[in-house]
């Protein structure tokens, strides 16, 4: 340990997650107080990793954040993420900014500001590769004079921000490659909401609890998609199929589009969701290189249609993993089993049911014939609090055709889990 | 194509030869370095790594490698265990793996062996800390005196998680609590009739903090509602938040 120079010290005391910690360590010997007071790079005020700071008024958190980060030089990383405390006061927020401005790379920050503080103007832009805040606002973006010539991650929760000022932001991150969206408050002039935004360098975008009439987003290095819990009447991806990953989550949209030429995709998860089948289908059926498929608590616009195996076993030769939950209706259940041909690579199978009928376990039945090289099944149920003496019944006959079931497919793992 | 088989030679400290892919050596900047703007044909020597630890840190080099190159079927979650398990050594192991990474420039071995040893920091106290890695203390009395002062918030008695309530126990119950906790603070309610020197011994030895609660009645009350774990020797620990000193 006495080998270690100060500056390895320095990293070791960055990586213990809470400035408490880094501080107490300090204390160690003098070494150390050295490397905390000039090697450390990074900082972390997190109200969830330490129950003490519940008791300490904001004024005193701003003195003991402000006393702290002046005991360092050089920091890269500050993360200030305090859950309970309504406001911080602007004069002090700016204070630690300023002082950090040269040097820092990643900033976490999630409290108000009184008087309301134009953090990105403020902040050091030179060097910040990371950014994340909340509970904000902003205003009166220039792309001219704020430039972030280094980030590469951008979120924003809980932050109010106009459409033009949220694209005009993008337009200055020119490295721009994961962009996170939560809850936003988003201003706008006309009575359409509308945002559109167009970064060539995104890699990523995830996008939760907005709801606006227009989303338009241009992207010709995207790879993931994940939304969740909007309300969107338009969301449009312009590409040129990058698009990898597609995740959506409690969505409702009414004219989804992410393209004509999306032959690249590999996970498509989508629940929550009504599936108008022809045109999922038509979006999904040129992915042969899709590994992971998620239809999960889906509703079918059309109560005729169903997900057939054979569309999939012959469109998706490389899936891996599969995993379904839907209401099985009679008729349509059959249908959706038609044809022969096996899902030769699906490894793992996940299978659930929201409302348990005798159906399911001859759809698991049929499902287990058509992968031959099946390892994991897990089986997701819902079961209602109050329980008949009919879904009892119900629920023991599932269970005893299952462990029927399963000693012809003695290699293959079975989980269950029941919420 | 012949460039993926090439292989660089590295001597270390103790003269022992290692032949590795130019793919894996390359891993340390350092190496890298000194193999692009020197001799690439004769041997790069390692002087401050000696050959067991060169040896590991090339098994890691080649871990890495195999599995971003695809070459190996192994998930992140496989490769985040093997790392786990990878850096399961003895201290001094640990510490030459970290000296050895910063002196080759192995930005994540460099990473994970130093989040090991902030794990091993965590929580503890500079005293604990101490004896942990045998670091001795190089601090004047009242060298130290000032840094806690000026950071007073940090070295601050709040109670917190892992703080004893000793209330209406006996003698040899309250000395067996105190024994057995793990809380690192002990707190003697108003009430509870105790010999504080015996008490005080056993917690010193022990490193707990003993505080008592004064008699006064408008001292704040120890808030109820806050956790309670039932604890394997039968007796309950409250956690809380309560300041009050000796």
């Amino acid at each position: 340990m006495e080998h270690l120079p100060v500056e390895v010290i320095g990293n070791i005391l960055s990586r213990l997650g809470g400035a408490r910690d880094v501080v107490i360590a300090s204390v160690t010997c003098r070494k150390w107080r050295e490397a905390s007071r000039k090697h450390l790079h990074t900082l972390a005020f997190n109200s969830n990793d330490l129950p003490p700071y519940r008791d300490i008024t904001p004024k005193q958190l701003e003195i003991l954040i402000t006393q702290t980060i002046f005991q360092t030089t050089g920091l890269q990383g500050l993360s200030i993420l305090m859950d309970d405390v309504d406001e911080f006061s602007a004069s002090t927020v700016i204070a630690w900014l300023m002082y950090t401005r040269e040097t820092l790379r990643r900033l976490f920050y999630n409290v108000r500001t009184s008087p309301n503080v134009n953090i990105l103007e403020i902040c050091g832009r030179q060097k910040l590769e990371t950014l994340a805040l909340a509970h904000n606002s902003i205003t009166g973006v220039e792309p001219n004079f704020q430039r972030f010539p280094c980030l590469k991650s951008l979120s924003l929760s809980h932050v109010s921000i106009s459409a033009l000022d949220l694209s005009l932001l993008l337009t200055a991150c020119p490295k721009l490659e994961s962009l996170e969206l939560v809850n936003l408050e988003i201003a706008m002039s006309d009575a359409q909401v509308t945002v559109e935004l167009s970064c060539p360098t995104l890699k990523s975008i995830y996008v939760e609890a907005i709801s606006l009439d227009k989303f338009m987003l241009e992207a010709d290095s995207i790879e993931r998609l994940h939304l969740r819990d909007c309300a969107l009447e338009l969301f449009e991806l312009i590409g040129i199929g990058t698009l990898k990953y597609f995740k959506i989550d409690d969505v409702s949209v009414i004219h989804l589009d992410i393209g004509e030429t999306i032959d690249n995709l590999e996970v498509v998860d989508v629940s929550n969701f009504t599936i108008i089948w022809p045109k999922f289908y038509q979006m999904i059926s040129r992915s042969s290189k899709l590994r992971k498929l998620r239809l999960w608590d889906v509703a079918f616009d059309d109560e005729d249609e169903v997900v057939d195996l054979e569309t999939i076993a012959v469109c998706f030769p490389q899936l891996k993993h599969l995993a379904l939950s839907y209401e099985l209706r009679d008729g349509v259940m059959h249908y959706g089993l038609q044809g022969s041909s096996n899902l030769e690579n699906v490894m793992v199978l996940e299978l659930g049911w929201t409302v348990i009928n005798d159906l399911f376990s001859h759809w698991v039945e049929e499902l287990l014939k058509r992968c031959p090289n099946l390892r994991k099944m897990i089986i997701f149920g819902s079961v209602s609090e109050v329980k008949s003496h009919e879904e009892c019944q119900i629920l023991a006959n599932f269970t005893s055709s299952i462990v029927q079931l399963m000693r012809k497919y003695m290699n293959v793992e079975v989980h269950f889990e029941f919420e | 194509m012949g460039s993926t088989s090439t292989k660089i030679k590295l001597r270390t400290s103790d003269q022992k030869v290692f032949e590795v892919e130019k793919a894996v050596a390359v891993q340390s900047q350092t190496i890298k370095y000194i193999y692009e703007n020197g001799c690439p044909d004769s041997v790069i020597h390692v002087h401050s790594v000696s050959g067991d630890i060169l040896s590991k840190i090339l098994d890691y080099c080649k871990k890495h490698v195999n599995s971003a190159a695809g070459k190996e079927d192994i998930s992140p979650e496989e490769l985040y265990e093997w790392d786990a398990n990878f850096v399961k050594v003895d201290q001094n192991t640990l510490f030459d793996l970290i000296l050895a990474a910063n002196c080759l420039k192995i930005e994540s071995l460099l990473d994970l062996t130093c989040q090991t040893v902030a794990n091993m920091i965590k929580g503890k106290r500079p005293e604990e800390i101490r004896t942990t890695f045998n670091i001795k203390n190089d601090y004047t009395i009242e060298a130290e005196e000032a840094v806690r002062r000026e950071n007073k918030w940090a070295f601050d008695m709040l109670g917190g998680v892992g703080t004893m309530v000793i209330e209406e126990l006996a003698d040899d119950t309250m000395s067996k609590c105190v024994t057995n906790t793990k809380s690192r603070v002990c707190v003697i309610a108003a009430n509870q009739i105790v010999m504080m020197r015996s008490i005080s011994k056993l917690a010193n030895k022990k490193s707990i903090d003993v505080y008592k609660q004064p008699q006064n009645p408008t001292t704040p009350r120890i808030k109820e509602s806050v956790k309670q774990r039932n604890v394997g020797t039968g007796f309950i620990e409250l956690f809380f938040h309560f300041k009050c000193k000796m």
